[in-house]
């Protein structure tokens, strides 16, 4: 083993293994040490970097920030409905206090129309679904006089215990009195994100917000992120969260929201650089570049009031999964509102189809052990170095002095 | 009239401090009750019923149900057929009936009040009154019941817990009764804090077996106002009286 150097192994105690007193392996010992001292070097930068990006994640889901493109119109919700005991659509279901979205024990709505009675279905409202980048107020009054919720645009007032109850997004929360921005969704790769802090349930002349996260930011308790799917090509998505109730009647309960539909894209929400065209949209050219830049294709068609079929959840999640694993580029692919939810007659949508191209994140992330361990490996490797040749100078300077 | 508002006076703190049963009549404005009969005879023929209504446990056998419990009822529901609101926590094949589980003081006590202790409620909105009924979990949050001087969700006064028997028919007033339920309260009661019936609210009804004390009583009572107005609650109880010392 004398005179022979290990490489690249980056363990220290290979590294240790150079013969100090010298041989004809000397510079190409040399060489192998800077190589490895460079790759480590390297690679602990790589990684602070990984850290510092997986920091800001932690930051951002903490403070329930979200990234990627924003996605302004309309997430058109398609009817829930239930068969046997599985929901499809848009549901709601309401977990007791302490319990989990995964298990419950969940309320039972004696008016559901579903065999499991935990499941409320949703039907879409006047405006077809969840408008971001705008409020969709509750009406005033916001109650008849039985305490039935009269808010009727993102949901139609659906029974719950006998009374109807709605839901609606409200500059000023209606439950906490705080302001709370308008909702925004946003897509990276095929996944979604976002905020609906203004998301609001009304009952029996109460108010629940129901947003993630709450109007002051926090994620109290069962509250989890919004998070969901969108197929590029169909416009399908799915978005879900729950929100715990803080305070009044029902503190503690929460809900779990499972929207799916299809997203409509704003008339004036098409990125600029938009091209008319016609007919269904383009496929992406694949060519986007890195980072956010997008190009887009912005096809006006007709509009249409007719309502069309509803569609199905199952749709929605077979939609899903064919973009799962899309990396960089995303074809956006929306179609009317008219098209994906049932609409009533006075709902009109002009924006047909559009073609948004995005560049995201997609593609494989590494986990967060890796990350920390290939730090963490990296930084020890440039220490043993570091100290491996510190120690071969002193060796060899005795040796010199010998 | 200023000697009849004395001695309703005076037999408001008897009722509080002391419990005698007569000062519940005399609450009531029932005061040619008082002196003729201390056990509770009445001179419209029926006797006031002055002890404790022991509960039995509620129970389920399949779809059927037994004993002492509790259904509440949607707000646009009957009595009779519902919709009745399913309790998860419900131990029988249908949720939509809470049993109850006896107290400390083994049920219903006629005569004098058995109100909420201080705190009322654990800190995660538990209830804790425990005279009556154990505390029992709806919809993962324990609930109980009180009867109290002043009703805690309208903040009236209100008399004690009367039951009257007349030819084995019970008949009677709850007006204290009261829920206790996630740092909430609901009046319960028959009639309401101010007499009224409203909504699904019935007067007590029942029958008592005045050899084996069996009795059976039930009222239902629509809650008022906050978050569950319109919501009713229907009242089962089932057990024996037992009298208080010194009544019949």
């Amino acid at each position: 083993m004398r005179g022979d150097v290990v490489h690249g192994t980056g363990s220290h105690g290979n590294v240790a293994q150079i013969d100090w007193r010298g041989s004809e392996m000397e510079p190409r010992a040399r060489t192998g040490r800077k190589a490895v001292i460079i790759a480590l070097a390297v690679a602990a930068l790589v990684a602070a970097g990984q850290l510092f990006e997986v920091a800001s994640w932690f930051g951002d889901s903490r403070a329930g920030a979200a990234t990627g493109t924003p996605l302004a119109g309309t997430f058109t919700v398609t009817g829930g409905s239930c068969s046997g005991g599985t929901a499809s659509g848009t549901y709601l279901r309401m977990v007791l206090s302490g319990g989990s979205n995964s298990a419950g024990p969940f309320f039972s709505n004696s008016d559901s129309s579903c065999s499991d009675q935990t499941y409320t279905p949703l039907a879409p409202g006047t405006d077809g679904g969840l408008v971001t980048g705008s409020y969709q107020a509750e009406p005033s009054p916001a109650f008849d006089s039985s305490g039935n919720s009269l808010a009727d645009r993102i949901t139609k007032p659906v029974d719950f215990e006998g009374v109807a109850f709605s839901t609606s997004t409200n500059p000023t929360d209606p439950q906490t009195g705080l302001s709370a921005p308008a909702p925004s969704i946003f897509v990276s790769g095929s996944t979604l994100s976002g905020s609906v802090q203004s998301f609001g349930v009304t009952w029996n002349n109460q108010q629940f917000n129901q947003g993630s996260p709450k109007p002051d930011g926090s994620a109290p308790g069962n509250t989890s992120p919004v998070t969901g799917t969108y197929n590029a090509s169909t416009g399908a998505y799915t978005l879900q969260w729950s929100s715990q109730v803080v305070g009044g009647p029902f503190n503690g309960f929460s809900a779990f929201w499972n929207l799916t539909g299809r997203f409509v894209p704003a008339s004036g929400a098409a990125p600029s650089g938009a091209s008319s065209g016609s007919g269904s949209a383009a496929t992406s050219s694949g060519a986007a570049a890195a980072g956010s830049s997008s190009s887009s294709h912005a096809t006006t068609g007709s509009s249409s009031s007719s309502s069309s079929g509803s569609g199905s959840g199952s749709g929605v999640g077979s939609g899903a999964s064919a973009v799962a694993g899309a990396a960089g580029t995303t074809t956006t692919t929306p179609v009317s509102a008219a098209s994906a939810a049932p609409a009533p007659a006075s709902s009109t949508h002009t924006v047909l189809s559009s073609h948004t191209i995005t560049s995201g994140g997609g593609g494989w992330s590494a986990p967060t052990w890796l990350v920390v361990l290939v730090g963490v490996l990296a930084l020890l490797g440039v220490l043993g170095m570091l100290w491996s040749e510190r120690s071969l100078r002193r060796l060899r300077a005795a040796t010199v002095s010998r | 009239m200023s000697a009849r508002r004395t001695v309703l006076s005076r037999l408001g703190f008897v009722c509080r401090v002391v419990a005698v049963p007569v000062a519940c009549a005399a609450s009531l404005g029932l005061v040619g009750a008082l002196s003729p009969s201390p056990a509770g005879a009445s001179s419209s023929g029926r006797t006031a019923l002055v002890g404790t209504f022991k509960i039995t446990p509620g129970a389920c056998f399949g779809a059927a149900v037994s004993g002492t419990y509790f259904r509440m009822i949607d707000p646009k529901g009957s009595v009779a057929t519902g919709p009745f609101f399913s309790n998860p926590d419900s131990t029988c094949p249908n949720h939509t009936f809470t049993l109850a589980v006896p107290g400390t003081q083994g049920g219903l006590v006629t005569g004098h009040y058995q109100p909420n202790p201080t705190p009322a409620f654990s800190a995660t909105g538990g209830a804790l009154a425990s005279d009556i009924v154990q505390p029992q979990s709806f919809t993962a949050i324990d609930f109980s019941i009180a009867t109290n001087k002043k009703d805690p969700q309208t903040g009236q006064s209100v008399p004690c817990p009367q039951i009257w028997v007349k030819n084995g028919k019970l008949s009677g007033q709850v007006e204290a009764w009261s829920a206790a339920w996630n740092k909430l309260y609901f009046n319960q009661g028959s009639p309401k804090p101010n007499g009224s019936h409203p909504g699904l609210t019935l007067p007590i009804s029942g029958t008592y077996n005045a050899s084996t004390h069996a009795y059976l009583l039930t009222w239902s009572s629509q809650v008022v106002g906050g978050p569950f107005n319109g919501f009713t609650g229907y009242w089962h109880l089932a057990g024996t009286f037992v009298p208080a010392k010194g009544s019949k």
